[in-house]
This record gives structure tokens, sequence and C-alpha cells, in this order.
């Protein structure tokens, strides 16, 4: 295969231990996960995806560098009643809001909140999802059967409809918008992780390490459970996206993040009757959450056509195996 | 054929069963309806009162029971705001919704396929860089937010559409179904129907988008797929014109997924419906249950949800009937 040498090059910059055996013809044995993170940075949506994220999370950590005004220890942002409604100019290149605070610093501060939103509801509902999914198909029978009917109940709501329930039930807040948003998706990492489990509970590598006497929950952890993370990680990608975005709609209808929180969808309600007069303060907090979810989204895309390359077409050839 | 049916009915039955018990549990875990009746002074003769009347003091079970065989007698319960029955507050709000959610997956199929047709077909090409895109950008673009943009600017600045409500506070119109598009045409009320469809055109753009998306998405991917089989080309080779290799033999099979997104869209229209109805002030289901939330009038809420719920399965259903049709490998699964 004479195709080894431009993939040498395009992985030069992403991945540099690849490329210490210049000018070689026979590619080396590579592990899956090194494969697949070659496949993603091929992939230029995705690459825009990660250069998004490392944006944002990047904005969040250096918040109090970056943003002109700053809360105080309490978070709240001090107003500045001669400067209010300044549509963008260099000095707020968001402009400010009804109360004077430079809509930019608010924002860049509101990173911080989606960021948290996105991976502590995913990663609750991962945690759960996979413990339930695991159980499930691991043991079947009567346990099985009690956890999928579960699930299927809870996937008979739609899901933003779920999550208002839930915090209609335990009552608004930015913590409770987290845990409903994650609750809501538990069911789709049960459904992946007890598919992977059941595929493999019979292979002979695992009857094999359970004649060398390994308990289920060695058996499920070290050895089945690992094949289940790839459909994971995508799943939990494309998770945190919907999360930021049902969060911002919890937010948006005063149900999740409460003021004086600057969540992006708390900014744009409570902007919203501004926005003839001055449309930018309801502009730039609905452009940043697009932007966020547009790079889980990209990152997404682009991790499910690097493990299943059959599903690519994203105009790049899948290099053979 | 029927036994897919049947066995497909039979699975459906506990999920519907579960649900009526989460939607009833859901009021047992809102705490105490009694101070959200007679407010948080009232005395505890009155509480006392109010805890018979609905029954509150009994088992669970027995109120479980109670609650299915209300429902099933068409009894929802009344509002604590408005004591009315909620089954008649239902009446408006839901054609409202319906009619949204329908004008919404409209616009969605007249959109998304032909989109999807050119970006599959034209594989690689701008159009179809720009459908991709197009697609992803409206996945994540939050709906909310888009709302009030088609407000701002096509309601507010060009002043094109009204913003608010379902029609002109001055147009009659004789309501049969509640769907005001089918009942201005059922009685040849022009007037009626031109208000109605202007009011219906900026929410039903904004709740349109996310189906749009998706179902490009999904006809762009499934054309690409069949473009590329043999029989295609054997269509060509045969010298069929290309209009009808395009429509003929590949659409036609690609329809299958496409079927698919666009009923389980239909369900997500339902939870979508939620936000858009309250930025224009549609009076639906949606806005509905976020108020009832919002002023912790659980009846209504528990009402609600459920409806959205026996929908969205009741979709759900529809769609794996349709694909055990379409596909009959289904049906032996």
């Amino acid at each position: 295969m004479t195709n080894t040498i431009p993939e040498e090059q395009t992985s030069k910059s992403t991945l540099p231990q690849l490329s210490n055996s210049e000018g070689i013809t026979t590619p080396q044995p590579q592990s899956p996960g090194r494969l697949v993170l070659r496949r993603l940075f091929r992939n230029k949506l995705a690459i825009a995806g990660i250069a998004i994220i490392g944006m944002v999370v990047l904005t969040a950590i250096f918040a109090p560098v970056l943003a002109k005004q700053t809360p105080d220890k309490n978070g709240i942002f001090k107003t500045y009643l001669r400067e209010t409604k300044i549509p963008p100019s260099l000095e707020h290149p968001m402009g400010t809001d009804d109360l004077g605070r430079d809509m930019l610093s608010l924002i860049i501060y509101g990173s911080r909140i989606s960021i948290r939103i996105g991976f502590f509801s995913v990663g609750l509902a991962i945690i759960i999802g996979v413990i339930l999914g695991a159980l499930s198909g691991y043991f079947g029978g009567a346990v099985d059967n009690i956890i999928m009917r579960l699930m299927d109940i809870m996937l008979a709501f739609p899901s933003i409809l779920l999550a208002l329930v839930i915090v209609a039930v335990i009552g608004p807040g930015l913590l409770n918008a987290m845990i409903a948003v994650g609750i809501v998706s538990i069911p789709t990492y049960a459904r992946i992780t007890r598919a992977s489990v059941i595929s493999e509970r019979t292979r002979e590598y695992v009857q094999a390490s359970r004649a060398l006497g390994a308990n289920s929950f060695r058996i499920l952890a070290q050895h089945i459970l690992p094949n289940a993370l790839s459909p994971i990680i995508v799943a939990g990608s494309l998770g945190i996206a919907t999360a930021i975005l049902d969060a911002a709609g919890l937010g948006f209808l005063g149900l999740g993040a409460q003021p004086p929180t600057p969540e992006w969808g708390l900014l744009l309600s409570r902007n919203k009757s501004h926005i003839f007069t001055s449309p930018w303060m309801v502009v730039f907090p609905g452009i940043s959450i697009m932007f966020l979810v547009l790079g889980f989204n990209l990152i997404g895309d682009g991790l499910r056509d690097a493990l299943d390359p059959r599903l690519s077409n994203v105009g790049l050839k899948a290099p053979k195996l | 054929m029927i036994q897919y049916i049947i066995r497909r009915l039979l699975l459906v039955f506990p999920v519907i069963i579960g649900v009526t018990f989460l939607t009833f549990a859901m009021l047992l875990a809102t705490g105490d309806p009694t101070s959200a009746m007679a407010g948080e002074h009232a005395s505890p003769g009155l509480r006392a009162a109010i805890r018979e009347e609905l029954g509150l003091d009994d088992p669970l079970l027995v109120q479980y029971g109670r609650f299915v065989w209300r429902l099933l007698q068409g009894d929802l319960g009344r509002s604590i705001m408005t004591r009315s029955p909620v089954q008649s507050e239902l009446k408006l709000f839901f054609p409202a919704t319906i009619e949204l959610a329908m004008a919404a997956m409209f616009l969605a199929i007249l959109i998304g396929i032909p989109m999807g047709i050119l970006a599959g077909y034209r594989h690689n090409s701008f159009l179809d860089l720009t459908t991709t895109l197009g697609a992803l950008v409206g996945v994540s673009m939050p709906i909310f937010w888009l709302g009030l943009m088609l407000l701002w600017f096509f309601g507010l600045k060009l002043n094109w559409f009204p913003t608010t409500g379902r029609i002109d506070q001055g147009v009659e119109l004789q309501t049969i179904t509640n769907l005001f598009i089918l009942d201005s045409i059922l009685t040849g009320n022009i007037p009626a129907l031109v208000s109605a469809l202007r009011y219906l055109a900026l929410p039903a753009l904004a709740l349109a988008t996310i189906p749009t998306a998706f179902i490009a998405r999904i006809t762009r991917s499934a054309m690409i797929d069949i473009l590329g089989m043999d029989y295609i080309r054997t269509a060509r080779a045969k010298g069929l014109v290309e209009r009808l290799v395009v429509t003929k033999h590949a659409f036609k099979n690609a329809l299958l997924p496409v079927v698919t997104v666009v009923g389980l869209q239909t369900g997500s229209l339902l939870a979508g419906a939620i936000l858009t109805e309250t930025i224009f002030a549609w009076p639906g289901m949606g806005r509905w249950i976020v108020n009832a939330i919002i002023a912790r009038n659980f009846p209504v809420v528990q009402a609600g949800v459920l409806i959205f719920a026996l929908v969205f399965i009741a979709v759900n259903l529809l769609v794996d009937i349709s694909y055990g049709w379409l596909d009959p490998r289904v049906r032996y699964d």
C-alpha cells in the first residue's frame, strides 16, 4: 500500500508519536483508539468542533482574565446605570444590557455554566445508565425486564417534557435542572450498554475469564464494558449538545438557572422584552448557545464517522485496515 | 402483518400503565395540594374536607385505581386555578398544538426532502456542503432563540406577520374542530383562513427548523447510499432518463428511513411546541403546561403531560407499524 505517505503527513501535526519512523511503507500495527483519533483528525468538521469546544473551555477557564466586568463573590455583576443599552462598540463588543452590564462579560461567565451543565448532566446519565444497562444485560431475566420497561416508560415522554415534570416536582434551579436533564437521558446509555453487554456476554473470552475465577463485577468492568465505550462516547458528545439545549430551554422558561446567574438561556429570557429596542441583548446569548451546541454536535458526528467508517460520507475515504 | 401489529400493541400496554402511574405519582410527589387550593393559612377543617373530597387519605393503589377509572371515563380532574374541568380547557388547547405541529411538519417535509434529495444527488458539491452545514446549525439552534429572532425580524421590523395569538380578534369564525385552518376551510370563511395562516406562519417556521434539519440529513444519506447501488447503475445503463432514476428508483427506496424520521420527529415536535408556544403566546398545550407548572397547578400539569405522552406513544407505535409494512423483514425480528 502506497497510501501510507499522505496519511503520515496528515497525522504528523496531530499525533506526533506516529511519525517517528519517517518514510516507512508498511503501516505499524496500531491500537484501535489511535486509528479512530487519526480518522477523527482528518475530518475537517470534527476539527472545527474540537476548536469550538476548546475555545469555549478556555474562555470558561480564563473568564476572570478575559471579562471586562467580573462578578463579586456572590456571583453578582455590578450595575452601571449610566451605561445601559449601549449598542455593540469597541468598548462593549456585545453591547450592554438594561442594567449597564457588559454583555460579553456575562456571556463569558455564562460559558462556565453551560459547560458544567453539559458535562454534569451527561456524566450523571452515563453513570446511572451504564450501571442499569450492565445489570440488565448481564443478569437478564426479571432484572432486565424491570429495568428496560422502566426505560421504555421514560422514553415515552418527549425529553424536555420529562425534564420539565422533574423540575416541577423537585423545584426549579440550576442544579435541579441539570439533574432533570441528566435523568432524562439515562435510557440512551442504558440501552447502548445493555446491547453491548448482551453481545459480549457469551463470547469465549468471557467464559475463559469466568473459568479462571473472575467474579461478575470483574468480568463486567474489565472485559465487557470496554466494548460499550465507543458508542457511549459518541452518544455522550451528542448528548452534551442536547443537554445544553434542554437546560437552556428550562432556564428560558424560568425553571432552570435563577437570577443573577448569567446562564445563557436565562439571559435570553430576561432580555427578551428588550428585543425591539436593543436586539443585541438577545442575539448574542442565542448565538453563544448555538456555537457551543454546534461544537459538540460536530465532534459527535465526527466520532461516529471515525468509529464506524462505513457511515462516513463527509467526503474522506476511510483508511484501509 | 396482523400478528406483528398485535405484538407491537401488546408491548405498548405496560408502557401505558407505567406512564399513567408515573403521572399519577407525580401529583403525590408535589406535596399537599390542599395548600394550593385553599391557601397556606387554610383551617385544618377545610383541609380535611378537601382531603376527604379528593380521597387523599386512601391507600395508594386505591387512589391510582380511581385515577385510572376516571381517566377511562374521560375525566381528567379540575384545574386548581379556574376550578373548571381540565378536559374542557384541553378541548381548546390540544387542537391549537396539533395545528401548529402539523403545519411545522408540513413545512419540514416540503423543505427537507427536496433539499436532502438534491444534496444526496450532488454529493460533495457546494450545495451538499451548505445543506449538511445548514442541517447541523439547524439542530444546534435553540428553538426559543430562533423564535425570538423571527418574531423580531418578520414580526416587528418588517411587520409582515402578527407576533402573538392564533387569529385576529375581529375575525368571526365558527369553530367546529378548533383547528382554525380546517374550520375556516369547512365554513368557507376566507378572511378567517388568511388571518389564521398569517398567525400560524412564524411559530410554524420556528418549530419546523429542527425536523427540517433531521429530514434533510436522513434523506441525503439515504440517497447517497442508494445511488451507489447496482440497480441504479443498471437503470442508468439501460438508458433511463436521469429524472426517473432519481425519483422513481432511488427516492422511492430512500423513503423508508425518511418515514421513520418523520414519525419520530412528529413526537419531538410536541416537545418543541412547549418552547415555541411560550414565545408566540400560542394558546396551545405547551404554554398551558408551562403556565401550570409555574403556578403549581398540578392537575393541569398531570393531564397535559399524560396527553403528550400518550400522543407520543401512539406516534411511535404508528412508526413501528409503518416500518413493518414498508420493510417486511422487520416483522420477523
